[in-house]
């Protein structure tokens, strides 16, 4: 496995910095469309440094030390023949043509060269392997964290945020893990206690909350099978996927386990009806089922491989998709007393892809971990025969699914969880990126050597670490949130903001539709309360989910819809008014209104929906404000509470 | 979050074709703060800024037949082979060309419009042709290109105008084939303000009136405080985040004064009849009125069911009359209006459907030979363009896929088709790829 690891660290030796922080973004900006996954033309292939020092039909392109001699530098210039890239391609900068001068002169290994064969000695420069040293043995898991991040921060000469104040912490650390803010109290408890170990103590005591496995559910849910309509989510709730899933976070099942369960897909055991949803739902379609496991076991997006080997990341091969597919295609959903299940037959499933040039190859069981199993196949024209001794189970059973001696969804199932580093490292930088705000792989499903890791030292220690203790979710989300890198301030040190990827102030996450609903609920003092399942909040919830279906997106924006609906939604507005009702419990409108102090207002408004102390400058606003409104009181309340829940500050997890 | 800024995209906006606009809106008592309270709509009533206004806007309505239409039940009927069905032929305004007999209004008036017999792409699948049809090329990860409203809105409109610079009136946000293109990445890369403001099934915008017990004067006061701690939070912390919902926030107040243009009740019940009643026809009878007032292009992304692998004759026996009176009565208005030689309109889907009937007595996708109409801005009247066999299945002359009609588009509203994208980061791209010429014969 230690080699596994090192082959993927490969990128981090000297020659490789410069090349993946500058040449790599270069070339596939200008150079890809023709000499990369989808084109090599002139038998030149830029993906990757190897491919690149290798060369085409031309030779070498590369003397290290020497760019003035170097093909590849010379038909970047202005007025060659040929000239790179062609025609009216859009053309490279002076100073992009000074990093390639600067990384031919400087950032290559010249002893790995042999100037009279004009080739790369293999054995010393490419496949040399620089390990990164890992952390002293024995360190916490936070400690390494802090260790392996600051190490950045020291090279490239950055001053982290400050330690986040309290009341800052309390409110980051309930929306990470039990999916909304604080209610007063439950700040103020934490805000009191005054033991040296009081983060630790509450993340530990939020990790068994009763709202935890609830919040971790519905992040999953989304992620591993995308948003629904109503319709949908009922049958996830009635074929116990719901319920599978929040069990596993609940009791912190091994993850690989959970894997192994929703390729398996075996209905009948209690403890894991529901892990066939996730395949079940995908409908018989193969391809869907392939697209929707690769995230969740090798950390990918192969949807573009489907048509051709990924265009810009190597490893990501055509093969790789149909493998996937073929792992799939024997399968068929049943419903049987148990609920769905899905048969898998002993015969058939031989199918063929064709690549772009219309050649077309067997779909092979390979996986991108490089594992591959071979298959008897039947003999041209020969017709297989299906025949009960071929099953555990055999198709003639109505009542549970058939189970062949050969499966193939075994073979991926132990393929997923055998030598498989991405299935760790996918999870980790899943959860990183949850909690962090962005993967240490960015973005979070494109784990391949088109985006390198920002720390690979940092993922590659955590996936081990993950791995070592038996896939422990907990244990993981504990490691992080415990660290000082988790625990800083949202405000910057310095007057910019440094670079997202070196997580030198903490990142923000804004709030999805599920926990704006219940931080909505929780600042107004609405929460909890009989009135969650009226059929009112009920309705505002819904209608949430639509306008902020976002999970996690790529690149946040947000929409004038979203405002709209903020500014103009009677079900907004009824959140900041006085209770209709007078039997229950007062909320904040119906307190704040009791009250006769409009300072004292301010400072109740923004403790409970900001969880602070306002400035004095804010109070001096809002008092204003609320004094101007003293000839509706109750109006101006509302709309001091209204510019409060559509602030930023509200808005995002900071 | 991603740190970085939203693209900046003057350098690839052209100014020219939005000039007129920041003036106008410039001429109007110092800028947008001072129009608050009157409605957007009453502001273009004005004789003289409307009429200004008019003359220069170029826009574009998206008549999106989401399933793919069957070309030979409306502009290029096959009487009396196999392959053509029951329906007749009838003449038209056209001398020598026929159409559906389902298509009796268009053929009095097909002298205004035009109609390309020979599209010919290849993609069968709803999913990847509707991207096709949609962005004008082919996905090449991890870049996503831009939706042709994302490009039109940006091109034609302005970002800081009140009306959305790409409307999408959409009758079924749930279900159908377009679902999951929807679902998906409309602007590209061109950045998510360039994406849609979407209606639903009920005719309005939602949530864009104020609550009648808020005063404007509540709304005003509300949104200064909203903007001091939203102001101080985005500054302390450098937050592009925070700095693209106050931007949002921002864009509330013109977005609000132009309400009442989404609302199709304030139009005469006389016109909805004319249009209505389905959602299509109301739909495109709101696309007319937007874009009278200003919004420079609407997508009206229907769902009627093209998509006939059963039954469709039947099905087409009711929709193609549908779309008939549709164009029809929205060509009209156009014209009587004035707009039609600013206006483009562009009805069609992403691919046609087969020659051979099948099974279930339906028609299946078929991208290699089809039909589309457009007329208005930049477009020859009465032209028809290309031909299939007698029964319709190849091209026989002048093929022309995606690329030359996305030129065509392009170059009919005055705009380089041929132009390059220039943001940072992102490598050649055009609007349009390898030069592809336009549809020749349809430029005026």
């Amino acid at each position: 496995m230690s080699s596994a690891y090192a082959e993927e660290s490969r990128d981090s030796k000297p020659d490789g910095m410069f090349w993946d922080a500058h040449i790599r973004p270069l070339f596939k900006t200008h150079c890809l469309k023709c000499h990369g996954g989808v084109k090599q033309k002139g038998g030149l292939d830029l993906r990757t440094l190897g491919s690149t020092l290798k060369g085409g039909e031309s030779g070498p392109p590369i003397l290290p030390g020497n760019p003035e001699d170097s093909l590849i530098y010379k038909v970047l210039l202005p007025g060659a023949d040929p000239h790179m890239p062609p025609g009216d391609e859009k053309q490279l900068l002076e100073t992009d043509l000074s990093l390639v001068k600067n990384w031919i002169g400087a950032h290559m290994n010249t002893k790995a060269f042999d100037p009279k064969s004009r080739t790369w000695n293999e054995s010393t420069s490419i496949a040399e392997q620089l390990i990164a040293p890992l952390p002293p043995a024995g360190l916490s898991g936070p400690r390494v964290i802090d260790e392996l991040i600051r190490d950045v921060w020291i090279k490239k000469n950055i001053s982290p945020a400050r330690k986040s104040p309290d009341q800052l912490f309390v409110r980051r650390i309930y929306l990470d893990l039990i999916g909304r803010i604080p209610t007063s109290e439950e700040r103020t408890l934490f805000l009191l206690d005054n033991r040296i170990r009081k983060r630790e103590v509450l993340i530990d005591s939020l990790l068994s909350h009763p709202e935890f496995a609830p919040h971790m559910r519905e992040m999953f849910d989304i992620l591993l099978l995308g948003r629904a309509d109503k319709g949908k989510q009922q049958r996830r709730e009635n074929s116990n996927w719901h319920s599978y899933l929040e069990a596993v976070f609940r009791e912190n099942r091994p993850w690989n386990e959970f894997v192994r369960e929703i390729i398996l897909a075996q209905s009948g055991e209690d403890n894991n009806r529901g892990a066939t949803w996730f395949l079940y739902e995908k409908n018989n379609d193969h391809q869907k089922m392939a697209e929707s496991i690769a995230p969740v076991a090798f950390g990918v997006d192969v949807q573009c491989a489907q048509c051709h080997d990924h265009p810009s990341a190597p490893e990501i091969k055509q093969a790789h998709y149909w493998g996937l597919v073929a792992a799939f295609n024997r399968s068929k959903n049943v419903d049987t007393k148990n609920g769905p299940g899905l048969s898998e037959s002993a015969i058939g499933g031989f199918i063929s892809y064709k690549n772009l040039a219309k050649v077309s190859a067997p779909a092979d069981l390979i996986f991108l971990n490089g594992i591959s199993v071979a298959e008897k196949k039947p003999a041209k024209g020969e017709k297989e025969k299906d025949d009960p001794t071929k099953y555990f189970i055999p198709p003639s059973q109505k009542t549970v699914p058939s189970q062949p001696k050969f499966s193939r969804r075994k073979t991926l199932a132990s393929a997923a969880l055998t030598d498989n580093p991405r299935l760790a490292k996918a999870f980790v930088n899943r959860i990183w990126a949850m909690l962090i705000g962005r993967g240490l792989v960015h973005p979070v499903e494109e784990m391949s050597s088109e985006y390198p890791p920002s720390h690979p030292e940092l993922l590659n220690w955590l996936a081990l670490d993950f791995e070592n203790s038996g896939y422990d979710i907990k244990q993981l989300i504990r490691h992080i949130v415990l660290s000082n890198v988790y625990q800083l301030d949202s405000i910057p040190s310095g007057p910019n903001r440094p670079a997202s990827n070196t997580f030198a102030t903490a990142l923000e996450k804004p709030l999805h539709a599920e926990v704006l609903y219940r931080s909505l609920l929780v600042a107004t003092k609405q929460w909890p309360s009989k009135d969650n399942r009226s059929p009112e909040t009920q309705s505002l919830r819904e209608t949430l989910l639509t306008r902020f279906p976002d999970l996690f997106p790529r690149q946040y924006n947000a929409s004038i819809q979203q405002a709209m609906f903020l500014t103009n939604n009677a079900k907004v507005r009824d959140l900041l008014q006085p209770n209709r009702n007078s039997s229950s419990e007062l909320n904040l409108s119906s307190i704040l209104l009791n009250m006769s102090a409009s300072a004292e207002k301010v400072s109740i408004a923004f403790d409970n929906v900001f969880g602070r102390s306002p400035s004095k400058k804010e109070v001096a606003l809002f008092k204003a404000y609320l004094d101007k409104r003293r000839d509706r009181p109750s109006q101006g309340i509302e709309q001091m509470l209204w510019a409060m829940i559509c602030s930023p500050e509200f808005l995002i997890n900071h | 979050m991603e740190n970085s800024q939203p693209s900046n995209l003057d350098q690839c906006g052209s100014p020219e074709h939005g000039v007129h606009r920041r003036r106008f809106l410039e001429g109007v008592g110092g800028g947008l703060g001072a129009i608050s309270t009157a409605s957007w709509a009453g502001l273009f009533s004005n004789p003289v800024f409307a009429e200004q206004t008019k003359r220069s806007q170029k826009r574009c309505i998206l008549l999106w037949l989401c399933g793919g239409p069957s070309q030979f039940e409306s502009w290029d009927p096959k009487p009396g082979r196999l392959t053509g069905g029951p329906f007749k032929s009838i003449p038209s305004s056209l001398p020598g060309f026929h159409v559906s007999e389902l298509m009796p209004k268009c053929a009095k008036i097909m002298h205004k419009l035009s109609v390309v017999r020979s599209m010919k792409t290849d993609l069968e699948n709803h999913n990847t042709a509707i991207d096709l049809l949609n962005r004008g090329d082919k996905p090449r990860p991890p870049f996503i290109r831009p939706t042709l409203g994302s490009v039109l809105g940006q091109q034609l409109g302005q970002l800081d105008s009140p009306i959305p610079n790409f409307i999408l009136l959409d009758p079924c946000p749930e279900g159908n084939e377009f679902k999951g293109f929807k679902a998906g990445n409309w602007a590209g890369w061109l950045g998510a303000q360039y994406g849609p403001v979407r209606l639903g099934g009920q005719y309005k915008l939602p949530d864009v009136h104020r609550l009648s017990d808020i005063t404007t004067g509540d709304h005003e006061e509300r949104e200064l405080l909203r903007q001091f701690i939203g102001r101080k939070y985005e500054n302390e912390r450098k937050s592009a985040a925070a700095a693209s919902q106050n931007a949002a926030f921002a864009r509330i107040k013109g977005l609000m004064s132009c309400a009442d243009l989404f609302d199709l009740d304030q139009l005469p019940q006389k016109d909805r009849d004319r249009y209505g009643p389905g959602t299509f026809g109301l739909h495109t009878l709101l696309s007319r009125h937007l874009v009278e007032n200003g919004a420079p292009f609407v997508m009206v992304a229907n769902g009627m069911p093209w998509d006939s692998h059963v039954f469709h004759n039947e099905i087409y026996q009711m929709v193609i009359p549908d779309l008939d009176n549709i164009l029809f009565q929205l060509v009209t208005d156009l014209e009587d209006r004035g707009m039609l030689e600013d206006t483009l309109v562009v009805a069609m889907g992403e691919f046609g459907r087969t020659p051979g009937i099948n099974a279930a007595r339906g028609r299946d996708h078929y991208p290699q030979a089809w039909s589309l109409m457009m007329t208005g801005c930049g477009i020859k009247q009465g032209v028809v363009v290309g031909e299939t066999d007698k029964d319709g299945y190849e091209v026989i002359s002048k093929p022309y896929n995606e690329r030359n009609l996305f030129a065509t588009i392009f170059t009919a509203l005055g705009l380089d088709p041929h132009k390059q994208y220039d943001l940072p980061g992102l490598p050649t791209f055009h609007f349009v790829e390898k030069k592809s010429a336009p549809i020749h014969e349809l430029l005026s």
